[in-house]
C-alpha cells in the first residue's frame, strides 16, 4: 500500500489554518540543546567542536587496545615477578616523553598569541619524538645483549609487544607533527593550522600518558 | 565560537565542492550517501555469498551419505567426489560465520543505514569527516576481498570456526585451513576493525555534533539512537579483537606463547609453553558479546521508526526506549563470560555473568511491551516494510526467550554446543537483525533511489522468509534439546541419535532452501526496481522524519542552500487536531490547528493516546 500524499500538502494545509488562537511558547529551559528540549535556536551541538570530539573519541578507541593488551599481560603472567631490570634507557624515555609534552603546550600557546615561536617548538617536540625512538632501540638492544627477545619469556612478549605497539604511535604522532608543518609551509588558515595543532597535541599528550602506563606496568610487576 | 563558522564552511563546502568526474562522484566519493550504498551493495554481495555456503552445508547435513555432483559448480575443491570433505564443511561454517557477523550484517547495519540515515535524519549536509569516512569504506571493501581471496588459497580458508579459537587457530597443522587461510583471515578482521572504527567516528560525532536547529537528542529518531549506541559499542570493542588478533599472528609465525600451552600433537611436542587458550576467548567474546548488541541495535532503532509509521501512532515511550537502548549498550560489556560458562571458570564469576546477562532481559523487554504498546489500536498499515518490522518482534521474543535458557549456566552447561545455541543465536541475532536490514531497506529504498520495490514480490519475501526461518530454527530447537551436536560433520555413526533427527535434519536444509530461494527474489525485486521502477513520490510512507523532507533522491550536500529546522519530536503520528495523520519535524508548533500547546498534545499521547480523534484526513 504506497500513500501519495506529498509532504509539501500536509504543510500547506497546516500553515494555512487560522491562527485565532495561537498560544505562545513557554520560554525554554536553558541549556544549550545537549539533552532537553527547549533552545531550539541554536545549532544542536556539543560544546566542543568536531575535530576535538573525534580525536577524544579516537583516543578512547586506542585506550580500548591499550587496556586490552595490558590486562592480557596481568592475566598471562598470572602474579609472576618480573624476570629482568627494566634498562635504564626506559627512564631516558620516560623523560623524553615528558618533555614532548611540555614542548607541545608552549607550541600551542604561542600559536595561540600568534606568535612565531611556535614553530621552534613544533620541531622540538619533532625532534623529541625521533630521540625517544632512539631510546626506545636502544632499551631492545640492552634486552636483546642480555638473551631478552620476543619468545624468552611472557614478560618480554608482552614488553616488547607493548613498547613496538606503543612505538607505532609514536610513528603516527610524527607523521601528525610533519602535517603541522604542512599545513604551516602551505599557508594553510589560521583555523585549520590551530585545529591540526590542537589535534596533535592532545594525541601526543595521550600517547606520552599511554608510555607513563606501560612503565608504571613493568615497574608494578616487579615489585 | 568555531561551531558556526564549522556550519558556515560545511555549507560552502556542500555547494561550491560537488564532484563531477567519474572517480570522485561514485568511486573515491566523500558523500555519505554515495558511501552508504557502497556499504550496502558490497554487504549483500558479501551476505549472497555467506548464504550459498550455508546451502552447501546444509545439503551435506541433511544428505550426508549422497553424492551430488552438481554442487561441484558451486564449490570445486573440497567436494571431488560430489560428497563435501570434512575440511571443506568446516572451512564453510567458519566463513559462513564470520562473512555474515561481520561482513553482511555490521557492514550494513553501521556503514550502510548508519552512513545513509544519520546526516540526513539530523539535518546534516554530511559526516563530520568525510574523508575519514571514505577511507572506511576503501578499508572495509579492502578486508572483503582479503577475505574473499582466503577462500582460493591451496590450503583452504580459515576452518577454525568463526570465533577461531587456539590452539586450532594458533598451529599451522591443526587443520588444513590453519595455514594462510587463517592469516588472511586474521588480517581481514584487522582491517574491518580499523574500517569500521573509523565509521564509528564518524557517525557518533556526526550525530552527536551536527545536528540542525532545534534537533535536540531527545527529539532524534530511534534510528540514529540505536546506530550510534552500537558505533561506541564497536569503538570500545573491537580493540579487544585487534589486540588478540596481534597476539594471535604473533604465536602462528614468531614463536611467543600468548595462546599456546605445552601441548603434544600427533606424538610431537610443541616448543611452546605456558600460553592460554582461554585468554583469547576472553579477548574474543569481551568483543564478541557487544558485538551481538551493534547487530541488533541498530535493528532495534529501525523497527521502531517503521512500527511507529506503520501504524501511525507515535512511538509508546520514547525517553524509555532511548534509555534502554543506552542500558542494552552498557550491559553488553559486561556479561561476555556466559560465552565461557564451560571453560572451566569459578562457579562465583560464572553466577556474576548470569545475573549481569538476565538483567539484560529487562530492558529488552521494555521495549518489546513499547514495540506492542505502539502497535495497540494502531490504523496498521501492512507494508512490506511493517511486516518485516512486526517480523522482527517476533523473531526478537523467540530468540530472546531461548537467551534466558543459555544465559543460565545451570542450563546452558548441558545445551552447550547443541544445536539448540545454533538455534539461539541465528533467531536473535541473525534472523532479528536481517528483519531490520530488510525493514529498513524496502522502507528507504524509495529515498536512495527514487523508484519503489514492488510490494507484492516484497510480501512473497516477506512471507517465504518468516516461515521458512522458523522451519529451519524451531527445528534446530529441537535438536539441540534432543542432544544434537554442533560442529558434527556427519552424524550416521552415533547411536544416540536416533534416524528421526536425520529427518528433522532434512526439514532444516529443505526450510533452508526455501528462505534462500526467497532471497533470489528480493535480489530480483531490488535489482528491477532500481533499473526501472516506479518513480517514487517524496514521502511514499508519509513519514515525519526529516530524510523524508530531503529531495527524492538528496542531492550533493542534502538540503540545498538552507539546512531544515527542527521543531518536534520525530512521532507526531495522529496528532489530535492535525490535518494530516502525520506531522513532519520540520512544521512549527505555533501554528498546529488545534490551538493546544503542541507538547501538552504529545505528553497526552504518551498516557493511552486514542486514535483517530480529528483525523480529517487519511489516504
Amino acid at each position: 500500500m504506497v500513500m501519495d500524499t506529498p509532504t509539501a500538502q500536509a504543510m500547506v494545509t497546516t500553515l494555512s489554518t487560522p491562527q485565532q488562537r495561537r498560544t505562545q511558547l513557554p520560554p525554554p529551559p536553558g541549556g544549550n540543546g545537549w539533552w532537553f528540549d527547549g533552545s531550539s535556536d541554536d545549532p544542536q551541538s556539543l560544546a566542543v567542536p568536531s575535530w576535538q570530539f573525534g580525536t577524544w573519541l579516537g583516543l578512547g578507541t586506542l585506550t580500548v587496545l591499550f587496556a586490552a593488551l595490558s590486562s592480557a599481560y596481568v592475566v598471562r603472567i598470572g602474579g609472576e615477578r618480573l624476570a629482568f631490570a627494566l634498562p635504564p634507557t626506559v627512564w631516558l624515555s620516560t623523560l623524553l616523553l615528558l618533555a614532548n609534552s611540555v614542548a607541545l603546550v608552549l607550541a600551542r600557546r604561542a600559536l595561540e598569541k600568534k606568535n612565531r615561536h611556535f614553530i621552534r617548538w613544533l620541531w622540538a617536540s619533532f625532534g623529541i619524538g625521533v630521540g625517544f625512538l632512539l631510546s626506545q632501540l636502544a632499551t631492545w638492544q640492552v634486552l636483546a645483549s642480555q638473551g631478552l627477545f620476543l619468545t624468552t619469556n611472557p614478560h618480554s612478549s608482552f614488553f616488547y609487544v607493548l613498547t613496538v605497539v606503543h612505538g607505532l604511535h609514536v610513528l603516527g604522532g610524527l607523521g601528525a607533527l610533519l602535517r603541522c608543518w604542512y599545513h604551516l609551509r602551505h599557508r594553510s588558515s589560521y583555523q585549520r593550522l590551530r585545529r591540526a595543532l590542537g589535534m596533535t597535541a592532545t594525541y601526543w599528550h595521550f600517547v606520552d600518558a599511554v608510555w607513563l602506563w606501560i612503565v608504571a606496568l613493568f615497574v608494578w610487576t616487579s615489585l | 565560537m568555531e561551531q558556526p563558522i564549522a556550519h558556515a564552511e560545511a555549507a560552502v563546502d556542500a555547494h561550491h565542492h560537488e564532484p563531477h568526474s567519474f572517480w570522485t562522484k561514485y568511486v573515491f566519493s566523500q558523500d555519505h550517501k554515495v558511501i552508504a550504498m557502497q556499504y550496502m551493495i558490497t554487504a549483500l554481495v558479501m551476505g549472497f555469498i555467506g548464504m550459498v555456503m550455508s546451502w552447501i552445508f546444509r545439503i551435506q547435513l541433511a544428505w550426508p551419505e549422497h553424492n551430488l555432483p552438481f554442487l561441484r559448480f558451486l564449490m570445486p575443491t573440497n567436494m571431488e567426489s560430489g560428497t563435501l570433505q570434512t575440511p571443506g564443511y568446516y572451512m564453510l561454517v567458519t566463513m559462513h560465520g564470520t562473512i555474515m557477523v561481520f561482513f553482511l550484517l555490521t557492514a550494513i547495519l553501521t556503514g550502510g543505514f548508519g552512513n545513509y540515515l544519520i546526516p540526513l535524519q539530523v539535518g546534516a549536509r554530511d559526516m563530520a569527516f568525510p574523508f575519514l569516512n571514505m577511507l572506511s569504506y576503501w578499508f572495509y571493501f579492502l578486508s572483503c576481498v582479503v577475505i574473499t581471496a582466503s577462500l582460493f588459497v591451496s590450503t583452504g580458508a580459515a576452518s577454525a570456526g568463526w570465533t577461531s579459537y587456539p590452539p586450532l587457530s594458533a598451529l599451522e597443522k591443526a587443520t588444513p585451513g590453519s595455514g594462510l587461510g587463517q592469516d588472511l583471515w586474521l588480517i581481514a578482521i584487522a582491517l574491518f576493525i580499523v574500517a569500521s572504527t573509523m565509521g564509528s567516528l564518524n557517525y557518533v560525532t556526526t550525530a552527536l555534533n551536527m545536528r540542525t536547529k532545534g534537533m535536540t537528542l531527545m527529539r532524534m529518531p530511534l534510528t540514529v539512537w540505536g546506530i550510534i549506541v552500537a558505533a561506541i559499542l564497536g569503538l570500545f570493542a573491537f580493540p579487544a579483537l585487534f589486540a588478540g588478533a596481534v597476539l594471535l599472528l604473533l604465536d602462528r609465525h614468531l614463536g611467543t606463547s600468548f595462546f599456546l600451552p605445552h601441548l603434544v600433537v600427533g606424538g610431537e611436542h610443541i616448543v611452546r609453553d605456558g600460553g592460554s587458550p582461554l585468554l583469547w576467548q576472553h579477548l574474543f567474546w569481551f568483543l564478541g558479546h557487544p558485538e551481538v548488541y551493534i547487530l541488533i541495535l541498530p535493528a532495534m532503532g529501525i523497527t521502531s521508526e517503521i512500527l511507529s509509521n506503520g501504524a501511525r501512532k507515535p512511538i509508546f515511550g520514547y525517553k524509555v526506549m532511548v534509555g534502554s537502548i543506552i542500558a542494552i549498550g552498557f550491559l553488553s560489556f559486561i556479561v561476555w563470560g556466559h560465552h565461557m560458562f564451560v571453560s572451566g571458570m569459578n562457579p562465583w564469576l560464572g553466577f556474576a555473568f548470569v545475573i549481569t546477562t538476565l538483567i539484560i532481559a529487562v530492558p529488552s523487554a521494555i521495549k518489546t511491551f513499547n514495540w506492542l504498546g505502539t502497535l495497540w489500536k494502531g490504523k496498521i498499515r501492512f507494508t512490506t516494510p511493517m511486516l518485516f518490522a512486526i517480523g522482527f518482534i517476533s523473531t526478537f521474543v523467540t530468540g530472546g526467550l531461548t537467551g534466558l535458557f543459555l544465559g543460565n549456566s545451570a542450563l546452558d552447561i548441558p545445551l552447550h554446543d547443541t544445536y539448540f545455541v545454533v538455534a539461539h543465536f541465528h533467531v536473535v541475532m541473525g534472523l532479528s537483525s536481517v528483519f531490520g536490514i530488510f525493514a529498513g531497506i524496502y522502507y528507504w529504498f524509495p529515498k536512495m533511489t527514487g523508484k519503489m520495490m514492488n510490494e507484492r514480490w516484497g510480501k512473497v519475501h516477506f512471507w517465504l522468509t518468516f516461515v521458512g526461518s522458523y522451519g529451519v530454527f524451531w527445528t534446530m530447537h529441537y535438536l539441540g534439546f534432543m542432544g544434537m551436536p554442533r560442529r558434527y560433520y556427519s552424524y550416521d555413526s552415533y547411536q544416540f541419535l536416533p534416524p528421526s533427527m536425520h529427518t528433522l535434519q532434512m526439514v532444516i536444509t529443505i526450510s533452508a532452501l526455501v528462505v534462500g530461494a526467497a532471497q533470489l527474489i528480493f535480489t530480483v525485486n531490488f535489482l528491477v526496481a532500481w533499473l526501472r521502477g516506479k518513480k517514487a513520490p517524496d514521502n511514499p510512507w508519509q513519514a515525519t522524519t526529516l530524510e523524508w523532507q530531503a529531495p527524492t533522491p538528496p542531492p550533493h550536500g542534502n538540503w540545498g542552500p538552507t539546512l531544515p529546522q527542527v521543531h518536534r519530536w520525530p512521532y507526531d503520528y495522529s496528532v489530535p487536531g492535525a490535518s494530516a495523520d502525520f506531522v513532519p519535524q520540520t512544521v512549527p508548533v505555533e501554528i498546529e490547528p488545534s490551538g493546544e500547546h503542541h507538547r501538552a498534545a504529545v505528553h497526552v499521547n504518551g498516557h493511552g493516546y486514542t486514535n483517530g480523534s480529528g483525523n480529517g484526513h487519511h489516504a
